[in-house]
């Protein structure tokens, strides 16, 4: 039996054979075997508006490609971190582009991590193992239990 | 192999830390370890969060003296404007927007790790006691950001 870390991760991204290559990488490296995978901002961003309205759970990570068709990465990252729900959970931008401009840029709009994406699976499985790292062993995070409020509902009146 | 592959990392591995810390024991653990992880790290501590403010508006005025931060480190618990308080106010500001704030706390309360995430906080760490932990994690950390450090 496969043990994976108790964790959902969301990938948008077009590309059949990157989604492929994150696939295997998050199973091999025992992270989850089964990530929400969309081709595009738009599907994705609907998931997400849906799992709001039934207070299902969301997702720990984003994993999100720069350049697709239609909104495109960096109008999915803006729509996130805009919304007042969504805006907690991280997003790493997972891209071929290393250019300055798109990493600035995604670090304006409040991206959680950069990761140039590597071209073979040795490489892809070492950055997301190093991402992992991070993300799961070394970093708190959200936990996104749908009974309960975020903390501003804690405060005593 | 792990020796060689740290030998590589350090060849213009620079990261640049601000580290905003006002506890003298945590400030020592951190740069020990810092200075353990195997990369380049050019350090600068300040003790709370107006002193942080005061750094960064240098660093537009007067850059080669004083460098731009490609990671910030935050301790959550000071007096004065305090952690959220700093996290508020550099995510807000377009001259320092971009800055990943990774959060330093002895804090392991889940109310607290929400609200620094809903300030787009880039991580949480719980501090933790042992010098061994502290050394790995911020290894982990570096590895994390410094390859867009130099950018952001």
């Amino acid at each position: 039996m496969e043990i994976y870390k108790a964790v959902t991760i969301m990938l948008v991204e077009d590309d059949p054979g990157d989604q492929k290559l994150i696939k295997t990488s998050l199973r091999e490296q025992k992270i989850t075997n089964m990530p929400l995978v969309f081709n595009c901002g738009e599907d994705a961003l609907a998931y997400l508006q849906k799992i709001k309205e039934e207070q299902a759970l969301m997702p720990d990570l984003i994993l999100l490609d720069l350049n697709m068709p239609g909104m495109g990465g960096r109008e999915f990252l803006r729509l996130i971190k805009s919304d007042n729900i969504l805006e907690v959970v991280p997003v790493v931008i997972l891209t071929t582009s290393d250019a300055d401009r798109d990493i600035l840029e995604s670090f304006r709009l409040q991206a959680a991590g950069y990761i140039k994406k590597p071209v073979n699976l040795p490489d892809f499985q070492e950055v997301i193992q190093k991402l992992s790292d991070y993300w799961f062993t070394v970093c708190k995070r959200v936990v996104h239990d749908p009974a309960r409020e975020y903390s501003e509902s804690f405060t005593c009146r | 192999m792990r020796e060689s592959m740290k030998g590589e990392y350090m060849e213009n591995k620079l990261i640049k830390v601000l580290l905003i810390e006002n506890d003298s024991a945590d400030q020592v653990l951190v740069k020990n370890a810092l200075m353990n992880c195997g990369y380049n790290v050019d350090l600068k501590m300040v003790p709370n969060a107006e002193y942080a403010l005061k750094y960064l508006q240098k660093t537009l005025d007067n850059p080669a003296k004083f460098p731009r931060p490609g990671l910030i480190l935050l301790d959550l618990n000071m007096l004065g404007l305090g952690g959220k308080g700093f996290l508020k106010e550099i995510k807000a500001s377009e001259d320092f927007e971009s800055i990943p704030i990774v959060v330093l706390s002895s804090s392991d309360q889940q109310n607290d790790v929400d609200e620094c995430y809903k300030l787009h906080a880039a991580g949480y760490i719980h501090k933790m006691a042992s010098l061994k932990e502290y050394n790995s994690v911020f290894e982990t950390i570096v590895q994390y950001w410094y390859p867009v450090s130099s950018v952001i």
